[in-house]
């Protein structure tokens, strides 16, 4: 399943140059993001971290089109989005990104398989069946499907949210604090499936985390304070990920934020 | 604990502002008619004492107790002009002038009436003190026949300039005048938005077949003589049955009559008034109820840090009360505008009233104060307790509030309570228990169903989002999950558009059965082709076009109908009828059910099957029926009729109407002819602009277009609660949007359009007013149809249903559904997606 030739390796999924970003204005300003620039090769496991306020959700939400920002550019592939009107970054957050949050944020009052179908459904598109079948196989909820997310795990909500991410094969999925809400069973689960994405049908993963554990299980960490990029780490284990926060003055842990 | 109520209100001013209107227009509406109807009052009054400004005594014929004033056209009997030489001779007299008075209608230059409203004639005083009535605005005042002086505001209508020609129907015909001057009312243009002709005496006495006899003679005292020694010494001079009044007592007795009339005004405006504020009530006790949900963290932490169960409910009513107080405020500001709005209303309706400025009745406007407040804390109260129940260990769980499963106790209650008030609206309209349980049992009613309603909500939201399920990127199946998703909620917005509705439906329901009796009964009389009645209300029809009609080429017969308001067995404005005994059984079948109609011709009186069953009437007994100052006159009931047809429900015959009751004009001829009469008919017409010719469905809809008129006026009233229900829909979704803010925030990341997450709120919107609109229309055709039975029974039960118009009334509510969606869809739309995802 997986053909990453070298040539596809180098493209980037994601990219920004010089990201400038700031909040508030006049002497209450804050700046978050402060000339950014890194890509996102197609394919692998990013992650991004930093201590409290160094700007890590914000960087996701720039690259996401979530957010907009005060300098620089970003792309989505190929597709400049730094100014995108309002309604082509919907379609484009719609076709070619995929998001999961911390607090899941499913619908309540759609089942497992409605939450997961959504984005296909507000783009009003039929589901792939092939593919929904190994989204679900993946995610390992089929037995799930028709329960609401009340009746859910966190854990298993989790899983339907990578799910509902998965299903409308975007370029790439951004991971903000993905098992900030989940024990540390429900965590190592979710973090795995992410890992088996980028594995088996060669997603494309950026997550935001606090958590050096969860970081460990990407391939290249991006560390971020005070809005700038202050290094980065190949194969990380989660004692590298911990020595490099030491370094960078913030003890990190669980609960943080 | 106050304080902290203070803040929270202060930091929620849309909700805050949403919620106190819904209370403000009940209150505002409930404080505009009682300052309006305080205006009128206070209005006429002023009218009727400018009009006897110059006058100190009437003389005119007494009107025995049970009589009736006339208020419709019933007779003031005429005294005899040979009196004033007595009165004038009487001491302290210093001027004595009898008066005239008719029913003429105004032409405008086409020929064709001024206005639809009454039009009286008056015949100039000859002396000086009672000119001071009109305040002559140009010309000259009449002298001589052909000569006519008319009200400013008609001159002004119609075009007219002194010198001009204008006709004049008087009985429908018209007769031509030369326009000598124009004249006021004391300051008005006209009186009460009729026009006015004015004649000199003898001509009035000539047009209005009076000759040697006035309708009133006006008393002028001399000075150092007062009004009360004037009226006992003129009195001394009267003969039996002829009376003399101060002036100041004859007005303040018209006034007071009106004023009789304007109390009924006054309970109708209130009655609206008040389901304005029980639907805003419901609206209030929504919103509460949602912001306790919403609140359950904020409240269970104040329990955490030791607040007792009674300061968190009284934390929740101050909270009520606070804005029950600022609502009533703005609302009472808000009638005294809406007031001003309908006096201005009115006198754009040519109802031009003296000048006077608003009357603001003190006791009124505190007492719709109170009604708000009181109304804002009870519907507070359930909520409140509620608040009471959230436990401290809620500070630390979700606070999604979550769907109330199935409760039998519910079902049980619901049935009880709506079976109730049915039992009570049938107890009223049928037990014979005063109207009012009615009222009270339609309201028990709705609450009947409001405790079902979470029970109801949730299939109906199912069948009525359905159809919404095709709509694009699941936005209508999203729509439809989030009505099912809180039925409490869903249903609680929902009833107070139901009310709202159910009356609307309830009312036409009843008004289009009224009006199919009425249509029913006239076709029940197929022999009647044509009907011939005075184009303004009640302006009456000259005896002589009957003899006119009949000698139309093709006409087989004719026969007149006279008609009057009459005090009919101590029950006033009843509606009696003056008919030919020979003729009347060749126009109408009557369908005789005892006695017979020959009975008529010996003055003896013929009732409809309806009125003798509610009165227990038999043939043999005898009936009092009052003719205004033509006295009582006890008639015996000759026979019982089934088919009302074309008349009223009392007749007499034309010889015995004519003499009790002092009409000298008809209300209809009834013409026998082929269709094809019709043109012939219609040129012997011709000088008769103030008659117009009718054919079986044209004479129903003027039947019945009073009808037409007061549902009209129903539903306009009713507006007003359907507008405050749809506030309580904009709120309840505001509050939803608010509290839906991450799945919002996480939809429009995923991907939804920001057009379709509006089209998401508005279809939810629109399942909710439907939903209500669907009950209201269920609760509206049973109250209707239990309504039309009781009205229609004696008469044979009719229950019309106006489906095409309930249809529109459905329509209409999903439409505003629709208009209620748009500020929280804006808002929904326009919120911050970041801030949305980020919530906690």
């Amino acid at each position: 399943m997986v053909t990453s030739s070298a040539t596809d390796a180098a493209r980037a999924a994601a990219r920004v140059e010089d990201l400038v970003k700031r909040y508030g204005s006049g002497q209450a300003t804050v700046t978050a993001l402060d000339g950014v620039s890194m890509q996102v090769p197609q394919g692998s496991f990013s992650a991004v971290m930093g201590p409290s306020g160094s700007g890590k959700s914000t960087l996701m939400q720039c690259m996401a089109g979530l957010d907009s920002v005060d300098s620089g550019r970003a792309w989505i592939g190929d597709q400049e989005i730094t100014a995108l009107p309002d309604r082509q970054l919907t379609r484009l957050r719609r076709d070619r990104i995929g998001f999961v949050f911390q607090s899941f944020n499913l619908l309540p009052v759609l089942s497992a398989a409605g939450n997961i179908t959504l984005p296909l459904d507000i783009a009003g598109r039929d589901a792939d069946r092939d593919w929904l079948t190994t989204v679900v196989d993946a995610v390992g909820l089929a037995d799930r499907l028709t329960h609401r997310p009340s009746e859910l795990s966190g854990g298993q909500q989790q899983r339907v949210a990578i799910a509902r991410a998965l299903v409308s094969r975007p370029e790439i999925l951004f991971a903000d604090e993905p098992t900030g809400n989940l024990d540390s069973r429900a965590s190592a689960e979710v973090l795995d499936l992410l890992r088996r994405c980028v594995g088996e049908f060669g997603q494309t993963v950026v997550m935001v985390t606090h958590d050096p554990v969860a970081a460990s299980y990407s391939q290249r960490v991006v560390f971020l304070a005070d809005g700038r990029i202050v290094g980065t780490l190949d194969r990380p284990t989660p004692a590298a990920v911990l020595d490099r926060m030491r370094a960078l003055g913030e003890p990190a842990g669980p609960g943080e934020e | 604990m106050f304080k902290a109520t203070v803040r929270g209100m202060l930091a929620h001013r849309v909700r805050l502002a949403l919620t106190a209107l819904a209370i403000a227009l009940g209150t505002g509406f409930m404080a505009a008619s009682f300052i309006f109807t305080a205006t009128l009052t206070h209005s006429l009054d002023s009218l009727f004492s400018q009009g006897a400004s110059g006058t100190d005594v009437v003389v005119q014929h007494f009107a025995p107790a049970g009589a009736g004033l006339g208020a419709g056209s019933a007779g003031s009997r005429p005294v005899s002009a040979s009196l004033i030489g007595a009165i004038r001779a009487v001491p302290g007299v210093a001027a004595a002038d009898g008066v005239v008075s008719g029913r003429a209608v105004l032409l405008g230059k086409d020929g064709k009436p001024l206005g639809t409203n009454f039009g009286v004639a008056l015949s100039w005083p000859p002396d000086a003190p009672f000119q001071a009535s009109f305040t002559r605005r140009s010309g000259a005042p009449p002298a001589g026949p052909g000569q006519v002086m008319i009200d400013r505001a008609s001159a002004a209508k119609g075009g007219y300039a002194v010198g001009d020609q204008i006709h004049i129907a008087i009985g429908g015909q018209a007769r031509a005048f030369t326009l000598t001057g124009t004249a006021g009312y004391g300051s008005a243009d006209s009186i009460g938005g009729g026009s006015m002709a004015i004649f000199d005496t003898a001509t009035a006495q000539r047009l209005f077949g009076l000759t040697g006899q006035y309708i009133s003679i006006e008393v002028k005292a001399s000075t150092g003589v007062t009004a009360t020694q004037l009226r006992d010494r003129v009195a001394r001079v009267l003969p039996a049955g002829v009376q003399a009044v101060t002036a100041a007592s004859a007005a303040a007795s018209q006034a007071q009559q009106l004023n009789n009339q304007l109390g009924f005004l006054r309970y109708f405006f209130a009655g609206f008034a008040g389901v304005s504020l029980l639907v805003g009530a419901f609206v209030i006790w929504n919103t509460f109820s949602i912001m306790v949900g919403q609140r359950v963290r904020e409240l269970a932490l104040l329990r955490t840090l030791g607040a007792r169960r009674g300061q968190v409910f009284r934390g929740v009513l101050a909270e009520a009360a606070l804005l029950g107080v600022a609502a009533s405020v703005l609302g009472a500001l808000l009638g005294v505008l809406l007031a001003k709005a309908l006096q201005a209303l009115l006198s754009a309706y040519g109802l031009s009233l003296p000048a006077t400025g608003l009357v603001l009745p003190p006791t009124a406007i505190a007492g719709s104060l109170a009604a708000g407040i009181a109304i804002t804390v009870i519907a507070a109260v359930p909520p409140a307790w509620r608040a009471t129940g959230v436990a401290p260990v809620q500070a630390l769980r979700d606070a999604v509030p979550r769907a109330a499963a199935f409760s039998g106790r519910r079902l049980a209650a619901g049935l009880i309570v709506a079976v109730a008030g049915a039992s009570l609206v049938l107890a009223g309209l049928f037990g014979g228990a005063p109207l009012l349980v009615t009222a009270a049992g339609a309201v028990t009613c709705f609450v009947g169903v409001t405790v079902l309603g979470p029970l109801l909500a949730k299939p109906l939201a199912s069948v009525v989002g359905l159809p919404l399920t095709v709509l694009p990127g699941r936005t209508g199946a999203l729509a439809r999950g989030n009505a099912m998703r809180n039925p409490k909620r869903t249903s609680a917005t929902a009833a107070a558009l139901m009310i709202g509705l159910a009356l609307i439906v309830a009312v036409a329901v009843l008004v289009g059965s009224a009006k199919e009796l009425i249509s029913g009964q006239i076709r029940a009389d197929a022999k009647t082709s044509f009907y011939v009645q005075a184009t303004n209300a009640d302006a009456g029809i000259t005896p002589a076009l009957a003899s006119v009609l009949a000698a139309v080429p093709g006409v087989r017969e004719v026969t007149a109908v006279q008609s009057t308001d009459a005090t009919v067995a101590g029950s006033a404005h009843q509606s009696v009828d003056g008919v030919d005994p020979a003729l009347i059984a060749d126009f109408t079948s009557l369908g005789l059910r005892a006695g017979s109609i020959a009975s008529l011709a010996s003055g003896e009186l013929l009732v409809s099957q309806a009125t003798a069953s509610s009165h227990h009437w038999r043939v043999g007994d005898v009936v009092t029926i009052g003719f205004g100052s033509y006295g009582r006159s006890r008639l015996r009931i000759g026979g019982i009729f089934g088919t009302v047809g074309p008349l009223s429900a009392y007749l007499v015959s034309y010889a015995t109407f004519s003499t009790d009751s002092g009409i000298r004009t008809d209300s209809v001829d009834l013409v026998r002819a082929p269709r094809a009469a019709r043109r012939a008919l219609l040129h012997a017409l011709a000088g008769y602009p103030g008659a117009q010719l009718l054919d079986q469905a044209g004479y129903a809809k003027s039947r019945a277009a009073i009808l037409s008129t007061i549902l009209n006026l129903i539903i306009a009233l009713l507006a007003l609660a359907v507008i405050i229900a749809l506030l309580g829909i904009v709120n309840t979704l505001a509050l939803s949007v608010v509290e839906r803010t991450r799945e919002l925030g996480m939809l429009r990341a995923i991907g939804m359009r920001r057009s379709q997450l509006g089209l998401m709120i508005a279809a939810e919107s629109v399942i909710i007013a439907v939903i209500g609109a669907a009950l209201g229309t269920m609760l509206g055709l049973g109250l209707g149809a239990a309504l039309a039975v009781a009205l229609t029974r004696s008469q044979g039960v009719t229950v019309a249903v106006p489906a095409g118009q309930i249809g529109l009334y459905v329509v209409a509510a999903a439409l505003a559904g629709l208009l209620a969606a748009i500020a929280p869809a804006r808002r929904a739309a326009r919120m911050n997606m970041l801030a949305a995802i980020a919530a906690e």
